[in-house]
């Protein structure tokens, strides 16, 4: 959430990725080349912080054990 | 402190609200009527069915909405075949473009908190309804929606009142909503504080009034779950 949130300084003139997007996309006259880029430099800051933060739960996981799992899980294959 | 400016303009301020709350209004509709289905397709067994449905919400909640409606709104221009086509009326509308994005953004997020409502519901539920010989049909219809939703209520308020504060982005792309109208005031009279100020009090009041909606929501369709007070 908070990584996606300073896409916002660039509002403020701050040159960050978006900033950058935003410049070379009136330079160059591409701006879906440009935004679409800013869009997967995101994804790939995104994607690292969630295997970070679930290689870190595993970790602090360690040893703790698993309390049984729940009977629920209801999906439409238990009705077939 | 120069209010009077903002006093002048409260006719710019009270259509930026109604522009606000038009654009939250209809993107949670539309949003809403995208997210039941696509939970369901989230959930399905068949890969095939799933997993597009998680690319989709992994891409629109990895990237940050400003991207998204800037991809929409000035990314779009750049094909020759979009300006050519019929679409393009609205697609050079700074509303339809808005409105497109916000609807992406939190279909996202939205069919997450249901897809998560739908495999924590309890298993009983689902049996008794078997046990009537419901057909699937009609299993999804009278039981595994309603009590989706159900769940899903307090974190579906809370999506709700994140995209109020996401239609601030529409500000942006040169609409005139509570964002838009304090950013105009901003730049025409050279004041800052007070116009922002101004619109932080709107969006507050506007906050205030969904919380106030959702919990009467909450009592009237949660009760059952509510923890028993002596």
């Amino acid at each position: 959430m908070l990584v996606k949130s300073t896409a916002l300084v660039s509002v403020l003139g701050l040159e960050d990725i978006m900033f950058r997007a935003k410049n070379a996309a009136q330079a160059t006259r591409q701006p879906f080349t440009f935004f679409l880029l800013t869009a997967a430099v995101y994804l790939l800051i995104t994607t690292a912080s969630v295997l970070a933060l679930r290689w870190f739960e595993r970790r602090g996981a360690h040893g703790a054990t698993r309390p049984a799992p729940m009977p629920a899980a209801a999906t439409l294959r238990d009705a077939t | 402190m120069n209010w009077d400016v903002i006093a002048e303009h409260w006719q710019l301020f009270a259509r930026g609200v109604g522009i606000s709350l038009a654009l939250t209004a209809g993107t949670a509709v539309l949003g809403l009527l995208l997210s039941v289905p696509l939970a369901f397709a989230r959930n399905a067994e068949r890969r095939l069915l799933s997993a597009p449905v998680a690319a989709f919400t992994f891409v629109i909640r990895g990237t940050p909405a400003l991207v998204q409606l800037y991809l929409i709104y000035y990314g779009l221009s750049q094909f020759e075949a979009v300006r050519g086509s019929v679409l393009w009326p609205w697609l050079s509308n700074a509303g339809v473009c808005a409105l497109l994005a916000f609807t992406l953004n939190t279909t996202a997020y939205t069919t997450e908190i249901f897809h998560g409502a739908l495999k924590s519901l309890p298993r009983g539920e689902l049996e008794a309804a078997m046990s009537f010989g419901m057909s699937r049909w009609t299993l999804v219809r009278r039981i595994l929606t309603p009590s989706m939703l159900r769940r899903a209520l307090p974190q579906y308020a809370n999506e709700i009142i994140m995209l109020l504060h996401m239609s601030s982005l529409a500000g942006l792309v040169t609409l005139i909503d509570i964002t838009g109208a304090a950013r105009y005031v901003n730049a025409e009279f050279y004041l800052a504080f007070e116009p922002f100020i101004t619109a932080g009090a709107l969006y507050l009041v506007i906050t205030l009034l969904l919380v106030r909606l959702f919990a009467a929501a909450e009592r009237r369709w949660l009760v059952h779950l509510r923890p028993r007070t002596p």
